[in-house]
């Protein structure tokens, strides 16, 4: 590392390393349980490395949304079907999915080499500064910002408007989906 | 980023850590003494005297107990499960305000190389939102505890538990929404200065979310009148049926741990948090000390009324627990929103 070791770079790296590491336990462990705990704690790493960064709101909603709402809902389903174990074996002896997953690894890898070597010009690679550079060109809207959390409130609500509100359109729709398909047999039978 | 801040933080969160298991410890001695004059007996009193010294006695005794581990137990989940609950309580606390800044001495401001205290470890910009953030993570020391314990009762007790919470974070998190609104801000201690000149809780919708609160409060905490979680009479005692010994003692640790945090929280939104009433104390160097002792009476007051609520109240049914939370206090706490933006606008400009 040239520069400095400084504590945000030490905290990125054992998170990092907690990401990594949990998420290859996602994929391998053979307990559904404990997979899907590995991918809490994934999610959990990773608000780690958003806060590293100074975007603490993200963060924040990152564990409300992931680990505080839909893992608890996953782990509730798992339990309640009561998985048990289940043997990942099997996937090493077809030769087809063996090249699949030698093309995989080769792609991802490709992928890492690449954005190791990009540097981009914002900020000289220091992750709060390059923050700030984002604060202070993204803001052509005119709005003082007081911190993080109004930051993040002034671009989706000044300008980014229109994309939030076909969002939320979007889950009102996937919500009423939802209610319909649920119901259904009611109304069949009714 | 400097390293004697961080040497700070460290001092400032190990000296709250010690301080939160003594206020815990004291508070279950606490529980039994109020249990035993709710119900006309007269509590723990051998341990020295008035029977100040029981706590420490049951701490010993969970210490020294022989670990069990019941047969074809998950032995890592089952292990982990207590650390989640304990440690997501005491990472609740970092964000409380337990008062404002104290000004330090010129000699020792020149030793740390800053010249207020602050007496809260965190100040994030999300503040209560984190706070939701943390609680919402509790759930799965409950759940883990219910599913890797290998048993039917325990199961029973972390499904209803966890359906329980994930309710009651609904309306607890709408009824914070009105408060929200109230103060601009999600930062605690910017709530607490938006109360200075009047109690959020003397107002129309911060006495709404108060209400909505206060029970959402109770089923999250899963004490009386929601404990269903535990309900000894039908699930011998719910998800830490199979715990023993200091594995116990953590959930327990856990619920004491989160009823304080739910004092303080519901001190700092609607009772004023620790501004000294009336700003008696305002520009005087003795107010930031004024105000913590202010914040600790309303805290022991709420803390009180918990233990008071509980030996007072029976248990609700598992259908009606589940209608207040769908039925009644969302659409409460949403209708509750409109109410407080509209005092927003047209009111608050006249008193504020």
């Amino acid at each position: 590392m040239p520069e400095e070791l400084q504590p945000q770079s030490i905290l990125f790296f054992i998170l990092s390393g907690v990401c990594i590491g949990s998420s290859l336990a996602v994929v391998l462990h053979k307990n559904p349980v404990i997979s899907a705990v590995s991918l809490v704690l994934s999610f959990f790493s990773l608000a780690g490395i958003y806060a590293v960064m100074n975007a603490i709101f993200i963060a924040t909603m990152q564990v409300i949304v992931y680990t505080g709402a839909i893992m608890v809902l996953v782990i509730f389903v798992i339990m309640l079907l009561s998985l048990r174990e289940e043997t990942n074996l099997e996937i090493w002896r077809n030769p087809v999915k063996q090249i699949a997953i030698v093309f995989v690894v080769c792609i991802f890898g490709g992928i890492l080499v690449a954005s190791m070597n990009f540097n981009p010009e914002i900020g000289n690679g220091d992750p709060i500064e390059s923050y700030k550079f984002l604060i202070q060109n993204g803001q052509n809207s005119g709005v003082e910002v007081k911190g993080n959390t109004a930051s993040v409130g002034a671009s989706t609500f000044l300008q980014y408007l229109l994309p939030f509100e076909l969002v939320s359109i979007l889950l009102t729709v996937a919500v009423i989906g939802a209610v319909v398909i649920a119901k259904r047999d009611k109304l069949n039978q009714s | 980023m400097d390293w004697n801040l961080i040497l700070v933080w460290a001092l400032k969160s190990g000296l709250l850590f010690f301080i939160i298991i003594t206020a815990c410890a004291y508070y279950t001695l606490a529980e039994r003494v109020v249990a035993a004059f709710i119900q006309d007996r007269r509590g723990p009193n051998r341990a020295g005297p008035f029977g100040l010294f029981q706590p420490l006695a049951d701490g010993i005794k969970f210490l020294t107990k022989e670990e069990v581990f019941p047969t074809q137990v998950n032995k890592a989940m089952y292990l982990i499960a207590p650390g989640i609950s304990v440690s997501c309580a005491i990472m609740s606390w970092s964000i409380i305000p337990f008062g404002g800044t104290i000004p330090l001495h010129n000699s020792i401001a020149e030793l740390v190389g800053f010249k207020e205290l602050n007496l809260q470890v965190a100040n994030p910009d999300t503040g209560i939102l984190f706070l939701l953030a943390i609680s919402s993570l509790s759930v799965y020391g409950i759940i883990l505890a219910g599913w890797s314990s290998n048993n039917k009762y325990s199961l029973m007790g972390a499904i209803r538990s966890t359906a329980q919470m994930i309710s009651y974070e609904l309306p607890l998190g709408l009824s914070l929404t009105a408060v929200i609104l109230m103060a601009g801000s999600l930062k605690l201690s910017e709530i607490n200065d938006a109360q200075k000149g009047i109690w959020f809780v003397f107002t129309l919708p911060g006495f709404m979310a108060f209400l909505i609160f206060s029970v959402a409060m109770f089923a999250e905490t899963n004490r009386l009148p929601f404990d269903l979680a535990e309900a000894e009479s039908e699930l011998v005692v719910g998800f830490h049926t199979e715990y023993g010994a200091f594995k116990f003692a953590l959930f327990f640790i856990a619920e004491y741990m989160n009823m304080i945090t739910m004092s303080c929280v519901v001190t700092l939104l609607f009772f004023g948090g620790y501004n000294v009433p009336f700003g008696i104390l305002e520009g005087s160097s003795y107010n930031a000390l004024a105000g913590i002792l202010f914040f600790l009476l309303k805290v022991v007051f709420f803390a009180f009324s918990f233990m008071w609520v509980r030996w007072t109240l029976p248990r609700f049914r598992y259908d009606t627990l589940m209608n207040i939370g769908w039925k009644k206090l969302i659409p409460w706490a949403l209708i509750n929103i409109v109410v407080s933006a509209v005092y927003v606008v047209y009111w608050k400009g006249s008193i504020g």
